[in-house]
Formats: structure tokens, C-alpha cells, sequence
């Protein structure tokens, strides 16, 4: 279990963490060589001002959806953000990089990292649910997006058993790392890729109405 | 009817540019276009949601073009049936995915298929023989016109509908149904170039400038019928070009 | 599509607000009493960007302009684009769903429904009908017309 943990904090965490980066930054590569060959029209007359404006203004929850929808926006804000800050500010990880790198930055205190991941959770169920109850929702639902679910859920849930020392510590810690080495592996390779997609997306649907003088969504 | 199954590949490849692939692999089927469509607020069964317009598209991409008269006809069924293409959806999408890019691509299938609607069908076939959709004839078209300008004169006696005046500022075309069933949006339009003092043209050829390629998802067609207008445009030499209505 | 061509292409709506803008196109100050509403088209308004200049024209010659909620570039589609004007096959479907629309139209209780687009013009038509509003529909250019000031 030990010899694990350490591949999966160490040789393994940098290969993910080296998929990762490349594999992002190949996802907008590759999608601007295809637009080259088979839609132009996404590179012609591209507006910057527009795509900008237009990432900005899904960035902030006061657009059409949020007034909508507002739980699905307010969870769904929830979910990303207690996500992202538990991922980079947690102490464990600082402490980690700081080791690896000698690079460290401000940290989350534990409770606020407790408070958070249980805020994650919640979201998620949220998000569990709507696809297991909402006939729109559930007709719409493909095992794709119960398998990105499972594989954010995975370092977050195994990250506070860890931490609570709920369970046996050490297969908990193992299953963490293991799971977080899983999601930066997934992420360029399956719909998690909205983590770059998203700004791409927006980008071209942003310049696309900015060219028609419509509008920033 | 036997599907052609080496279009549909050939289709298949063609459409399958960055925004589509993206937006198929993206799609969090999170549901909250089903808000910006008015098939789903209107009656919200699940299969009017935006996002379900995508299934049939992946279906086919998931069986690399090996369509059968099945899948295709259920292809129909949604992406001619409960889309206006209207992109409504795509200002609730969180991604801002074009769904009506998605649901033309869907639509190239179906033609490629052999399964273009009947009614779009025979537009196009009108077009292909006469120049324009409904299929009316060059001297019909200019009767029409002359008939419309004395009824305007009356009105106003100076009243002009000037007819391939090469270098005029700007070319007015029509949808054909002004001419052949509602003459009345005829005078109105010569009524209002006429009263502004709008130095303007009437063209004889490619003044249809609907785009039923553009519906039906048969993009020769539609570059056709865009085309049409485009040449006219540059014979006569104008400045703008003013769309149908 | 997508090329660059040695002219320009609008939408007569466009040419309209211009010439009227410029003092060319003389309207008839509020020339409708009866309370009209107008039906954004997704191709002049949620495609095209003239949301501005259809209102400059219709506030000049309705003096009781009503506008559905949701309006502009956020209103429901007159159900009659994408073809389905030519497509029959599926005429039971569109007149379900032009529900949303009809209801639109009745909570601004408008008695005229001004259209820009012909697909917008047959949709709006038989939504109507449909759903037994009390109101009539009329081609833009032809309202417009109507109110034509003559030298």
C-alpha cells in the first residue's frame, strides 16, 4: 500500500499531471487545426472583444440561465468552485508541490477544506439526482456523464474520509491519490475536457454573435 | 427506400468539423436548453429538449455512416420535426453550443440519405427549373411587377420599378410568394422605395433570395440559390442587396 | 456564406430604419392606435442584430406598442422557421408547440401582430387561429406602408 501511495504522489503524479498539460493545450491545438481544415467560419473575422466578453459573462451568474435556472447555476457554481479550491489550496497538496518543487502558496484552512468538500458533495448529489429524477434530465443522461461524475467524485469523497480518518487511513489516502491521478488523466480524454473546452466554446459562440451585433452570450 | 449509405459516409466526413466534434463530446446533457426551446416550454415532453436532437447525430457517427431507413426516419423525426433552428437554446446553453449547426449537420444526413421533407424537396426542384421556389416563370414575375407599379402609380403618379438598371445603389429581391400570392407586399416595397427616393433595381434573374439549401441541409442547393443572387448583384454592379423579407 | 463579396447584404427592416433615421422615409406619426405587438424574427433579430431599428420604426407608427415578454433577442420562435413552413409532416407538432407563442401574444393583449419574416407571417397566422386570439397579423412592410407619409 505504501509503495503505491508513493507512485501514485510521485512518478505517477507527474505523468498525470504531464498528460494533463499536454493534453489540454493539445485540445485547443487540435481544434484549431480542424477549424482550419473544416470550419472556417470559426476562425474567420474571430472577435476577441466578443468570445472575451462572451466567457466573462458565464463566468458571472447574473446571465438568462441563472435567472432560469437558479439552483442548477447555484450548484453548479458551488460544485466548481469548492472543487478547484479544494484541489489547489489544500494544505496536503501544498505541502506535496512544496516538497516536490519547492513551490508553495496560501492554503485552505482544514475546516474550510472539510466545509467545502462537504459542499461538493452536496452539489453532486444535486447533480445525481436531477439525472435520476427529471424526465428531461434522465432521457438526456448517458453512462458518459455518470462516469465524469464518478471520476470527480472520487478524489473528493476519498479526500474527506482521509482526512476525517473515517475508514482505514492509509487505503484511504492510496484511493485518494490513485483517484486524482485518474481525473487529471481523464480530463483532456473524456467530456471533463470542458475544463478547456468551456473557454473555447464560448469563445467561438461569443464571436460568432458579437459578429452579428447580438449580443455577449 | 434504400438508403445510400456511401453519401451518408461521405456527408459524415465532410461535417465533421472542430465545432461539432467539440460540441457532441462536450454536451453535459445538464438539460438547461430544454428552457430555450419553445417545442419543450410549449409541451415538455423530453424529446423536445435541444440536447436530444444530438442523439440521432451521434448514433450515426457512433456506427461510422452504416445508417439503415430506421435510424434515419427517427433522424427526421427530430431534426426536422422539432427544430426551427431557431437558436434560442444556444443563449441558455452554459457552453453556448450551437444546436442549430449540430441539428444542420443532422439534416446533411437525411439528405445525403435520400430523405429531404417532400415540401423542401419540391422547393428546391422549383428553383432548379425556374430560379425560384415556388416555380414561377420569368414573364409571370415581370407582369406582376409592371401590374403592381401601375397600381402604385395611381397612387404615385411618378412611381418607377426600375428592372436590371445596371449601377443602381441597391437591388431588392424578394420571396417568390410576394409575387405569385401576395402582390400586395410588391406595391408596399415599390411603394416605400419609391416614397425614401431609394436610387434601387429590381433584378429579372436571382431575385428569389430565400434559401431552402439552408433548411433542408443540402448545401450544393444552398450555394446555388445564394449564388444566383450573388451573380446578379455583380452584373448589375450594385452596392447592397436587400434580402427578402 | 462566409465570403466577402464587393457588396452588401441587409434586411429590408435595416434600409427602413436607415431612411427613416436620415428624414428619406417620412411615416405617419402614430398612425395605429390599436395596440400592436411585434414578433422579434430570429433571422432579422436574434441572428441579424436589428432589434433597435425595428422599435425606431415601430414606435413611430404605433402609438400603443406592446412588447411580449420575453422579447427581442430572448423571444420564442414563431415556430415556422427551419422549414417547417414546408414541411406539412409535421404541422400537428408545430401548432402544439406554438403554445408558448400564443400565450405570449395574449398577455400583451394586442390586437394587431406586426411580422417581419414570411415564415414568422404563416406561423404567426395559424398560431392564432389555433389558439383563437383575437387579433390579426400583418407583414411589416405593409404596415409600414400603410403609414407612408406622401410628398
Amino acid at each position: 500500500m505504501d509503495a503505491l501511495y508513493t507512485l501514485a504522489t510521485g512518478p505517477l503524479l507527474m505523468f498525470s499531471f504531464a498528460v494533463f498539460a499536454l493534453g489540454a493545450a493539445a485540445r485547443v491545438a487540435l481544434f484549431v487545426r480542424l477549424a482550419r481544415r473544416k470550419d472556417l467560419p470559426v476562425l474567420q473575422g474571430f472577435q476577441p472583444h466578443w468570445a472575451a466578453r462572451s466567457i466573462l459573462h458565464w463566468l458571472i451568474p447574473a446571465n438568462v440561465t441563472a435567472k432560469a435556472s437558479p439552483f442548477v447555476t447555484g450548484f453548479g457554481f458551488l460544485f466548481h468552485i469548492s472543487f478547484l479550491a479544494c484541489a489547489v489550496f489544500c494544505q496536503a497538496h501544498v505541502v506535496l508541490i512544496d516538497a516536490a518543487w519547492s513551490l508553495s502558496w496560501w492554503t485552505l484552512p482544514d475546516q474550510a477544506a472539510d466545509l467545502l468538500a462537504q459542499a461538493f458533495l452536496a452539489a453532486a448529489a444535486f447533480f445525481a439526482a436531477r439525472r435520476l429524477l427529471i424526465p428531461v434530465v434522465r432521457t438526456l443522461t448517458t453512462p458518459a456523464d455518470w462516469l465524469v461524475l464518478a471520476i470527480a467524485v472520487a478524489p473528493m469523497l476519498t479526500g474527506l474520509l482521509a482526512a476525517r480518518q473515517i475508514g482505514d487511513y492509509n487505503l484511504m489516502i492510496t484511493l485518494h491519490a490513485l483517484a486524482g491521478n485518474l481525473l487529471l488523466l481523464a480530463i483532456p480524454f473524456t467530456k471533463l475536457s470542458h475544463m478547456i473546452l468551456f473557454f473555447v466554446s464560448r469563445a467561438v459562440t461569443g464571436s460568432d454573435f458579437g459578429k452579428r451585433q447580438v449580443g455577449a452570450w | 427506400m434504400p438508403v445510400d449509405v456511401a453519401a451518408v459516409k461521405e456527408v459524415l466526413a465532410a461535417k465533421q468539423g472542430a465545432r461539432l466534434k467539440m460540441w457532441l463530446e462536450i454536451c453535459a446533457r445538464c438539460g438547461l436548453c430544454a428552457e430555450g426551446c419553445h417545442f419543450y416550454q410549449s409541451d415538455p415532453r423530453p424529446e423536445y429538449a435541444p440536447a436530444y436532437r444530438l442523439k440521432p447525430l451521434m448514433e450515426v457517427i457512433r456506427r461510422g455512416g452504416e445508417v439503415d431507413e430506421e435510424l434515419i426516419k427517427r433522424l427526421c423525426e427530430v431534426d426536422y420535426g422539432t427544430c426551427t433552428m431557431c437558436q434560442r437554446c444556444t443563449m441558455y446553453c452554459p457552453y453556448g453550443i450551437g444546436v442549430n449547426v449540430l441539428v444542420r449537420a443532422a439534416r446533411s444526413i437525411a439528405v445525403a440519405a435520400g430523405a429531404t421533407p417532400l415540401g423542401l424537396a419540391r422547393g428546391q426542384a422549383n428553383f432548379e427549373e425556374s430560379g425560384n421556389n415556388l416555380g414561377m416563370s420569368g414573364p409571370d414575375y415581370l407582369e406582376t411587377v409592371e401590374w403592381q407599379l401601375e397600381e402604385l402609380q395611381a397612387e404615385l403618379p411618378d412611381a418607377k420599378a426600375p428592372m436590371d438598371a445596371a449601377g443602381a445603389r441597391t437591388m431588392v429581391t424578394f420571396h417568390p410568394r410576394d409575387i405569385k400570392f401576395y402582390p400586395q407586399n410588391l406595391y408596399s416595397y415599390l411603394k416605400i422605395y419609391n416614397a425614401c427616393g431609394e436610387d434601387f433595381t429590381l433584378t429579372s434573374e436571382g431575385w428569389d433570395s430565400t434559401n431552402l439549401g439552408l433548411f433542408s441541409g443540402n448545401d450544393a442547393i444552398a450555394a446555388k440559390m445564394s449564388g444566383a443572387v450573388v451573380a446578379a448583384a455583380e452584373r448589375l454592379g450594385v452596392r447592397r442587396v436587400l434580402t427578402a423579407e | 456564406m462566409g465570403k466577402k463579396f464587393g457588396f452588401e447584404v441587409l434586411p429590408p427592416l435595416k434600409l427602413w430604419a436607415d431612411a427613416f433615421a436620415e428624414g428619406r422615409l417620412k411615416l405617419k406619426k402614430h398612425f395605429y392606435d390599436e395596440p400592436a405587438t411585434f414578433q422579434d424574427s430570429c433571422n432579422f433579430i436574434r441572428n441579424g442584430g436589428y432589434f433597435d431599428e425595428s422599435r425606431l420604426l415601430l414606435r413611430r407608427v404605433a402609438s400603443d406598442l406592446l412588447e411580449m415578454s420575453p422579447n427581442g433577442n430572448y423571444t420564442y420562435c414563431c415556430g415556422g422557421g427551419g422549414g417547417h413552413a414546408l414541411m406539412p409532416e409535421y404541422k400537428k407538432i408545430k401548432l402544439a408547440t406554438a403554445k408558448a407563442k400564443a400565450e405570449c401574444i395574449k398577455a400583451t393583449g394586442a390586437k394587431t401582430v406586426v411580422v417581419a419574416c414570411h415564415n414568422c407571417e404563416d406561423a404567426i397566422r395559424e398560431c392564432v387561429k389555433e389558439y383563437g386570439l383575437d387579433c390579426k397579423v400583418e407583414l411589416f412592410s405593409n404596415y409600414l406602408a400603410e403609414a407612408v407619409e406622401l410628398a
